[in-house]
């Protein structure tokens, strides 16, 4: 400390700051309106995939239309009229209807949620503005030095006696200079010379700047890089692939995990047969080929038979000619349950997997910001997230698949309909993940290897989708798979409900069917469910089993 | 602060969270791009021809706000949830205020039974804790977690009827005319059919915290004391175990509840459920709606209940 001139202590006492009243005013507007801003840009996001699908759809019709009207052509033509005369192009009758009946404009969706997404971008921007200028926290100015809470505080070195306070972490440098704090256990100054960013650690929330000072301090900086440069070393060497190996010898130990875990990869090797063995994807082509083709005893699980000896036949291994029999029966339809449990496992898994992917992302983004970030903004995102997690999942499901029914009832998509309501439903589902993360996130911020992130000077951004977010991934795991179990329950739930797409095939549609079926009631087909709910009930116990011993060898602390 | 002032304050703080709940749900409804005259009229070239009459009449003619205004200011006023799409003249609280008491009581007595077998269960696994019972517990309650309760239901309907040599229509169905009662042996499977994931559930919870109290110091202090073993597990472990509980159990009483919806369907039992599961495949929005509010409300009111709850069992919580 040798360079510090003395002379060039500054008591800070003109600055420019705002009155707490109108800042604490801005703050909680402010936070409020980004918040809301950020609901939304998802639901403008919504609109957009609403769109691509109505555009499809579109583009669907269209077609049939033209096939309508050449076919319509070519019978007038056969019946030996004039090409030239004729005149039916009837706009009603070739004009492209969509899901409801030619009311639904795919390019006014389109229009809404660009104009959504935008508006809520600039009021998010207008908003960062003006908390920049007006939402500063209380900073209060006195001759015994700066009282700053929770705040990052700098001071241009060009004119030592303006200080400028922004919201950012940090605050560029002119020059180089050293803060001298009054020194505790939890409160330290660090500056980045090469970065042009100063920064101030604290534990507390509030602490007092004794004095500052001028310094060159070239050599403070190595010293602090060194330190940092060490952690993010540490960081790499320790981290996941020591990890994994660990987390398996403890999953390993759970022999009820390793059953789990069984499951599901048989499970996924269906799925994955299931996608490899059709030769028309989507399944939903009638293939006459495809039924002489199959082996295993598979057939096209869209075909139904019309011969009455195939409606709702038992399940046997062979037929009486010898060809392969329908092992686990057929349905109302003559369908061979077998074909469709086979290849329904592809969906019920991928939907399973989609729908538990998008609501953990939004709660582990909503988490970690909100756990870093902290203060207001974390005060009002987990009030919110507590009383969107005792609300009743169900019913709201109910209501957006009501919703979207209508919409996806002519749609020949597989899976849209799904995609479309978890992703609706994970504006509430989002709240459980959040809240586990947040608490991850608390924790790790005050370790040391983000506070070295920090003073070299990364940003928020940086920090959280590098760090905070890998770190915290352990938990978003035990989630994952605990959520997928959830899913497929919940989409299973919705179809068997009558809330399902008839464009995909999901095992909760086959249930619903069979229920409504007289034969069933009558307690003779008695196939249908038993073993579509088994592949439902096992598909969900491996999930469940291989979350749980997950839980127990990634995280101790998360055990119930 | 005296216990009755913060029950007052807390009754206020339902306030916002009621409103957050009704935006919320509102616009998620109406906010999705979808005309709901469409919905219900579909295709047909009648109603088509009447659509904006019928918009009109559902007020849907008007911007989402005033909508939401329109909708909001009665039943926040004065209970009244406006008029269903359906059923013309018929206000929404006829379709699913008769239905609230079935669904209470019969979730009201599988949750009693689930309690009882759950302690119990509980407690003979913590107390063997990392025995054969023990690990057979809880790989049944995953198990139990795991089955989705309608396949549940249709299992036990299915055996009891190839059992009984009967139509399962004619076993669990309310015929026309028939009393809920008379109706018993759908109640008894349904009861069965829940009681197998409420047990599931508690008993994990039960255990956890039984296991977490027996490591404390006090056991074992009351331990070193001489007391008998039975003093120790439910003179001093059980009742600090059921602490937490109160809190946990108050919390997902609205999701048990409202997942009535597809126990009520599987069994036709008349509950609150199955009167928004017709309202929804009719498209009765209205009605959909006040389901929502409704159990949206339960929740948030049982929040408050818990934390008043942990207080009054809780003899260190001071408010």
């Amino acid at each position: 400390m040798s360079t510090v001139q003395e002379n060039e202590y500054v008591t800070p006492t003109e600055g420019k700051y705002s009155s707490s009243i109108i800042s604490k005013v801005v703050t909680v507007f402010s936070s409020a309106l980004i918040l809301i801003s950020i609901v939304v840009i998802l639901v403008g996001l919504l609109y957009l995939l609403i769109s691509i699908i109505q555009y499809q759809d579109f583009n669907n019709q269209i077609s049939i239309a033209k096939a309508q009207y050449d076919a319509d052509f070519r019978a007038y033509v056969n019946k030996g009229n004039d090409p030239s005369t004729f005149d039916a192009w009837n706009p009603d009758r070739y004009k492209p209807k969509d899901a409801v009946g030619g009311y639904l404009n795919p390019t006014q969706t389109l229009r809404t949620g660009i104009f959504l997404i935008l508006g809520a971008v600039i009021v998010i921007w207008a908003i960062n503005k003006i908390y920049n200028i007006y939402g500063q926290k209380s900073i209060s100015l006195s001759n015994e030095g700066v009282k700053i809470n929770s705040f990052k505080l700098a001071y241009s070195a060009t004119s030592p006696v303006k200080l400028t306070f922004l919201p950012e972490r940090f605050i560029p440098w002119e020059s180089i200079l050293d803060i001298v704090v009054k020194k505790s256990d939890s409160v330290f100054a660090l500056l980045n010379r090469s970065l042009n960013k100063a920064v101030i650690y604290t534990m507390d929330s509030s602490y007092t700047i004794e004095s500052l000072s001028f310094q060159n301090s070239s050599a403070l900086m190595d010293k602090l890089r060194a330190y940092g440069d060490s952690l993010d070393e540490r960081v790499i060497d320790f981290g996941y692939g020591a990890q994994l190996a660990v987390v398996w010898r403890r999953m390993k130990r759970s022999k009820v995990g390793m059953l789990g875990i069984f499951i599901v990869i048989i499970f996924t090797v269906i799925a994955i047969l299931a996608a490899v063995f059709t030769t028309i994807w989507p399944p939903n082509e009638i293939s006459h080929r495809f039924v002489e083709w199959t082996p295993f005893y598979l057939r096209n699980p869209n075909y139904g038979s019309f011969n009455s000896a195939d409606i709702k036949a038992a399940p046997a291994l062979t037929q009486a000619d010898g060809s392969p029999g329908y092992l686990f029966g057929t349905d109302h339809l003559g369908r061979d349950m077998f074909s469709r449990i086979f290849y329904g496992s592809f969906y019920s898994i991928l939907i399973g997997l989609i729908a538990t992917i998008i609501s953990v992302v939004l709660g582990g983004f909503i988490g970690a910001a909100s756990g870093y970030m902290g203060g207001l903004v974390d005060n009002i995102t987990m009030r919110i997230a507590d009383v969107l997690m005792v609300l009743p999942g169900l019913p709201i499901l109910i209501m957006i698949g009501a919703t979207f029914t209508p919409v996806f009832k002519t749609l020949n998509i597989e899976g849209a309909y799904y995609i479309v309501v978890f992703s609706v439903f994970s504006l509430i589902s989002w709240s459980g993940t959040a809240r586990y993360v947040r608490a991850e996130v608390l924790a790790l911020k005050e370790s040391e290897y983000i506070q070295a992130e920090n003073v070299l000077g990364a940003s928020n951004y940086r920090i959280i989708v590098k760090h905070i977010i890998p770190n915290t991934l352990s938990t978003m795991i035990i989630i994952f798979t605990l959520g997928v179990a959830g899913s497929i329950q919940a989409v299973a739930s919705l179809a068997f409900l009558g809330f399902g797409s008839q464009s995909t095939l999901v095992w909760g549609d086959d249930l619903a069917s069979a229920i409504r079926d007289s034969d069933f009631l009558s307690g003779k087909v008695w196939w249908v469910v038993t073993f579509v709910s088994l592949a439902l009930f096992l598909l969900t116990l491996g999930f469940n089993l291989m979350g749980d011993a997950l839980r127990d060898a990634l995280d101790p602390r998360l055990k119930e | 602060m005296s216990l009755g002032m913060y029950f007052i304050r807390r009754i206020f703080s339902l306030i916002p969270f009621t409103i957050g709940i009704s935006v919320l749900i509102f616009f998620m409804f109406a906010l999705t791009p979808i005309d709901p005259v469409n919905s219900v009229a579909g295709l047909d070239p009648g109603l088509q021809k009447n659509r904006d009459r019928i918009a009109a009449s559902w007020g849907l003619d008007k911007p989402i706000p005033v909508r939401y205004w329109n909708w909001a200011y009665p039943m926040f006023t004065r209970l009244d949830f406006g008029e269903s799409w359906t059923s013309k003249g018929v206000p929404v609280t006829d379709k699913f205020v008769p239905y609230v008491g079935n669904t209470a009581w019969l979730f009201g007595i599988n949750f009693i039974l689930s309690l009882i077998f759950a302690t119990v269960l509980g407690i003979v696994a913590s107390t063997n804790h990392n025995s054969v019972f023990d690990q057979i517990t809880l790989f049944m309650t995953l198990v139990g977690f795991s089955v989705p309760n309608f396949v549940l239901g249709l299992v036990i309907q299915q055996s009891v009827a190839s059992w009984s040599n009967q139509k399962i229509s004619a076993i669990f169905y309310t015929a026309g005319g028939k009393s809920l009662w008379e109706n018993w042996p759908a109640i008894i499977a349904a009861e069965l059919t829940m009681l197998v994931g409420g047990v599931a559930f508690t008993t994990r919870l039960v255990r956890s915290q039984m296991l977490n109290v027996l490591r404390q110091n006090y056991i074992r202090t009351a331990r070193a004391k001489g007391l008998t073993e039975r003093t120790v597990i439910y003179g001093h472990a059980l009742r600090n175990a059921l602490l937490p509980f109160v809190t946990v159990i108050a919390l997902s009483l609205p999701g048990i509840l409202s997942g009535s919806a597809i126990i009520e369907q599987v069994f036709n039992f008349p509950g609150v459920g199955r009167s928004l599961i017709r309202a929804a495949l009719a498209f009765d929005m209205p009605t959909v709606l006040a389901v929502n509010m409704f159990f949206g409300t339960l929740s948030i009111f049982m929040l408050i209940i818990a934390d008043i709850a942990y207080g009054v069992v809780d003899p260190r919580i001071k408010f």
